[in-house]
């Protein structure tokens, strides 16, 4: 396993690659953030020893930490400072996907109540087609990563997290994982639990929730939907800029055509010859608006809709502590009534069974002194432990609205983000063509 | 004019079968009248003019064989929701649909839309405005026109209309309203479009079928059945190039090379003709390499366009689904985030009307492809077409013109040996007589041949061998004929009596004048068509040259006007779109982050 310092790159490369200047109105808007994180430069490597087939592809990660006064972060800033030379150092390490998946388990792990970012599919297809070294696939998977990091940089909580800080700077990140590797054991325990209860609702669901549950699923539609016809947008697109540059080639021949003659034809053909020169323009922005789409927009699209996935993952962890305490709830009714009952001395729907139970000679007065008191230790520890549970029904909720608070606020961020980086995208290609356009057009 | 009248019923084939048919055709000439320089057009104006038949007539004409275009009961006009299209993309301060290629347009096709003509019969009429007067003219009349106007001017490239409706599609939708716009509307587009190219070239602009056509006054099926469409020749090539109405009996005398006919290689030229066919020649090639050129042009409009118009469905698709992303975009909606929510929503809105616009002039852009793009390559195929008709009509004249020249040539060679042979003949008689003089013998000899019958054997054998010899000829020459035959086409004056051309020597002095007098007879009409023909290829030559290279003028101009427009309308659009997302990334810079 190489480590980031033997990799033969220039660090530098990082923040001045060409993807970062999509990113720059991102990162210039007057957002809080003390931590600027960019992801790029997808390579692939060999392992050099043992394992030759078991290549991997590791992405440069570079984060800068503003220097904006921020006094709630004031202590981790300087933390970082010792590290490097100077506070607005850009520092650039090197991870795999891998290496994500671990810092996303311990994180999980770590904050069960914390809607953590979730991290880009595994898409085992690729794995097994070959793809997973594409151009394509590293491209969207690098920015995807990007979001994660960038979501987890915005949370409160998780940003604060040592295993983020080692994650992000630590030159010995390798041996930090190595040792983490065999010991992490992975807690399901949530998952399961929240699947056996899956067939169970809750009772009471407070309005915010409701509200909440059912806005993340209208969300979740749009941003799904919006994510499917992008992707017809983009192959439609493709399919112009193809016909553009078949058009084009057929320009070509028109202008061979012409090209031999007299004055005017000469005219017309240096006509033809700008014309064509505006359509391949157009087909070439054309694509690249397509790549730029397919590769950074729907990327952002799919990710927010894992994110919200996520949201309603979190919601349902609460529902189902919710339920917890509600079953609970009612088992304590349940003996409350019970003991009630037998206190009043005539159980009614027991009636039979105290006969019964007369006739079989038992102390029917014994037996329902021992059985009184049963219900009532019963219902002593039945008490705590509901209390308990709704407390932590009601923290666990608390927390959630909380995170959810955090989402809308990390959401907001984002879809601005990724909005206006699709808008300058947009605009710079119709400005570039409006500008190819009008000099075509001074020219014929 | 009988003549005339007389020869539009006869066959483009008058010589077939016996050798004799065409002296007689020429013997009915009177001498001096063969002259077949068109005479006035007025003159034949004034007898259409006056030619007018009854409205009854006409009737039957019209219901008689007026069964191709559908009738509909209601009187809807196409033009009304048309309308609501234009002043949809006025609206949008762009360029008109139906305004097309040409700026300045002198004929107008103002209005589409039902109409009962005069007759009381439904039809799509198409309203032309032209001189301040208004036509309406159906499409089955401009086919007719364009027909008529291609016989009438064999050696102009004719503009073309849009191609026939297929006649199945009636059965199938007889009338749907929706899809017959669009036709109704790309055949208003084109027609006008045909209407001005036709204007732009004078021998049509003032021609007398094209003036009525434009005529209010005139009733198109009443011209159609008169001078000079009635009177039309059925094969343009035994008539007048220029003008096909008027053929001189000697142009009915014509071979007509078939349409199959390869080039007819001739070695001698002179300079002028080298360099005319050398020409004609390039114009042939430069139609083919644009034709190659056209095909996968006009396909790829054609999917450039049907591309767009997904991409602006999708577009559609997208904003609907922006919108109501703006509607539902915040899970909770606390009062204290009401503002934040609110920017992000009209953030998003923004976006979506920004993806709005992108599907609007998508859409439109499409549409500028279908009218600026896809049907002027179309109709440019078409006009390669035209112009590849009218280059054969010219080889065809000069396979003809060919033709006679080697016909003469051979009818001279023929009498020229006839001629030699009789020469030799009287000197060999006067050689005999001389002898005979002098011997007996001969004289006795002399006198056995001039008196046949008294010498029977000798006779005999010299009858036999000359009818061995006639056959043995015989068969030589249809061999040759045939060969001839092979390399002219079917022809008629190369049409060598089979029985006749026997070798001059085997002839006798009656037979051989006989014949001198009738080829000699022969060679001066041939001589009086060559001379003719010699002036029609001429004029053919001129007239193509100058229609081919009026053609790629205009196809030319055709072009920059195509780009130019493209041009616009891609910035149009392209400045459209900029505009929108200017406007929405305003908006997004906006959103207020919480912090």
């Amino acid at each position: 396993m190489p480590d980031s310092t033997e990799l033969p790159r220039d660090p530098a490369s990082g923040p001045d690659s060409p993807r970062d200047s999509t990113r720059n109105p991102a990162q210039d808007s007057p957002v809080c953030s003390h931590l600027s994180i960019l992801v790029s430069d997808p390579q692939k490597q060999r392992a050099d020893q043992v394992k030759a087939s078991s290549s991997y592809v590791t992405y440069q990660i570079s984060t800068k930490i503003d220097n904006r006064p921020n006094p709630a972060h004031r202590r981790r800033q300087l933390h970082i400072a010792d590290k490097s030379k100077k506070p607005t150092d850009i520092i650039v390490v090197h991870r795999r996907y891998s290496d994500f998946v671990l810092l996303h388990t311990v994180l999980t792990q770590d904050h069960p109540s914390c809607i953590v970012p979730p991290l880009p599919d595994k898409k085992v297809l690729q794995y097994i087609a070959g793809d997973r070294f594409g151009h394509s696939f590293t491209q969207k998977r690098c920015h995807s990563l990007q979001n994660f990091l960038r979501r987890i940089s915005e949370h409160p909580v998780l940003s604060q997290s040592r295993m983020l800080e080692t994650f992000l700077v630590s030159s010995d990140w390798d041996a930090y994982r190595r040792t983490l590797s065999g010991t992490l054991v992975a807690n399901k325990e949530e998952v399961s639990d929240a699947l056996m209860n899956a067939f169970k609702t809750v009772h009471n669901q407070s309005e915010e929730f409701t509200e909440i549950k059912e806005k993340s699923e209208k969300l979740d539609h749009n941003v799904s939907k919006i994510d499917k016809i992008f992707h017809r947008v983009v192959k439609r697109q493709e399919a112009i800029s193809d016909d553009f540059g078949k058009f084009s080639q057929s320009l070509r021949e028109l202008q061979e055509l012409v090209s031999d003659g007299s004055e005017s034809d000469k005219a017309l053909c240096a006509k033809v010859k700008t014309f064509n020169e505006g359509i391949s323009q157009l087909s070439y922005g054309l694509r690249d608006v397509s790549k730029y789409l397919d590769y950074e927009y729907i990327v952002d699209l799919k990710d927010m809709e894992h994110y919200i996935d996520n949201v309603k993952q979190t919601i349902k962890l609460k529902d189902q502590k919710q339920i917890d305490y509600e079953e609970l709830n009612d088992y304590l009714t349940k003996s409350i009534n019970e003991k009630n009952n037998l206190v009043s001395g005539y159980g009614g729907s027991n009636y039979f069974a105290s006969k019964l139970e007369e006739l079989a000679g038992i102390n029917q007065e014994v037996a329902r002194r021992d059985k009184i008191s049963k219900l009532e230790t019963k219902i002593g520890s039945l008490t705590t432990e509901v209390e308990n549970a709704k407390e932590v029904a009601d923290a666990f909720e608390r927390e959630v609205l909380k995170e959810v608070n955090i989402f809308e606020g990390i959401k907001t961020k984002e879809l601005k983000s990724s909005l206006t980086a699709l808008a300058d995208n947009q605009i710079e290609f119709y400005q570039k063509m409006v500008d190819t356009w009008s000099k075509v057009e001074q020219g014929l | 004019m009988s003549l005339l009248g007389d020869s539009d019923e006869e066959d483009n084939n008058p010589f077939a079968g016996t050798s004799h048919l065409y002296a007689s055709g020429i013997a009915a000439v009177p001498e001096g009248q063969d002259d077949f320089i068109p005479t006035n057009v007025t003159n034949v104006l004034s007898t259409v003019q006056e030619k007018k038949e009854t409205r009854s007539e006409l009737m039957n004409q019209l219901f008689g064989t007026d069964v191709i275009e559908p009738n509909g009961d209601q009187d809807f006009s196409v033009a009304a929701t048309e309308g609501i299209e234009d002043s949809l993309f006025s609206g949008n301060d762009l360029i008109s649909p139906t305004e097309y290629l040409k700026e300045n347009e002198v004929i107008k096709i103002s209005d589409a839309g039902h109409y009962r003509d005069m007759y009381g019969k439904y039809a799509i009429g198409y309203t032309i405005v032209f001189d301040g007067k208004e036509i309406t003219r159906r499409y089955s009349e401009f086919d007719t026109l364009r027909h008529a106007l291609c016989r009438l001017l064999p050696t102009i490239v004719i503009p073309p209309i849009p191609s026939k409706h297929p006649l199945i599609k009636y059965f199938i939708q007889p009338l749907s309203a929706e899809k017959d716009i669009k036709i109704i509307d790309r055949r208003k587009r084109l027609l006008a479009s045909f209407l001005n190219n036709s204007y732009n070239i004078p021998e049509i602009r003032d021609h007398v079928v094209f003036k009525k056509f434009l005529d209010p006054e005139q009733v198109w099926q009443s011209v159609l059945s008169s001078p000079p469409i009635s009177i039309l020749p059925s094969n343009n090539l035994l008539a007048p190039p220029l003008n096909p109405t008027k053929p001189s009996p000697l142009h009915l005398l014509l071979p007509s090379p078939s349409s199959t006919a390869n080039g007819y290689l001739e070695d001698s030229m002179n300079d002028e003709d080298k360099w005319l066919e050398a020409k004609f020649y390039e114009y042939e090639i430069l139609l083919n390499r644009f034709d190659k050129m056209l095909q996968p042009f006009e396909r790829h409009a054609k999917q450039t366009k049907s591309h767009l118009r997904g991409l602006a469905n999708s577009l559609a698709e997208l904003g609907a689904y922006y919108n109501a992303f703006s509607l539902e975009c915040a899970l909770v909606t606390l009062h204290k985030n009401m503002t934040y929510i609110d920017e992000l929503s009209k953030g998003i809105e923004k976006i979506g009307q920004a993806i709005d616009v992108n599907y609007v002039s998508s859409e439109i852009l499409s549409e500028r492809i279908l009218s600026l793009l896809e049907e002027p390559l179309g109709e440019m195929s078409q006009f390669m077409a035209e112009a590849r008709q009218v280059l054969r009509f010219r080889k065809l004249k000069r396979i003809q013109y060919r033709i006679v020249d080697a016909t003469i040539k051979k009818r001279e060679a023929r009498i020229q040996s006839l001629e030699s042979a009789q020469e030799q003949m009287s000197r060999l008689e006067k050689a005999l007589k001389e002898n005979a003089e002098d011997s007996p013998t001969i004289a006795q000899m002399v006198n056995r041949m001039e008196n046949p019958t008294e010498a029977a054997v000798p006779a005999e054998t010299v009858l036999s061998s000359r009818q061995r010899q006639r056959q043995g000829s015989q068969g030589k020459w249809t061999g040759r004929l045939f060969k001839s035959r092979i390399a002219h086409g079917s022809s008629h004056l190369s049409q060598s009596p089979t029985g006749r051309e026997i070798e001059p020597h085997l002839l006798t002095d009656d037979e051989r004048k006989e014949e001198v007098i009738r080829l000699k007879k022969e060679v001066d009409k041939l001589h009086e068509c060559f001379k003719l023909l010699t002036r029609d290829l001429a004029q053919v030559n001129d007239s193509t040259l100058g229609s081919l290279h009026g053609l790629f003028a205009y196809i030319n101009n055709c072009w920059e006007v195509i780009m130019k427009r493209m041009a616009r309308i891609l910035l149009k659009w392209l400045k459209d779109c900029l505009q929108a997302w200017e406007n929405a990334r305003n908006v997004i810079e906006y959103i207020t982050i919480e912090s």
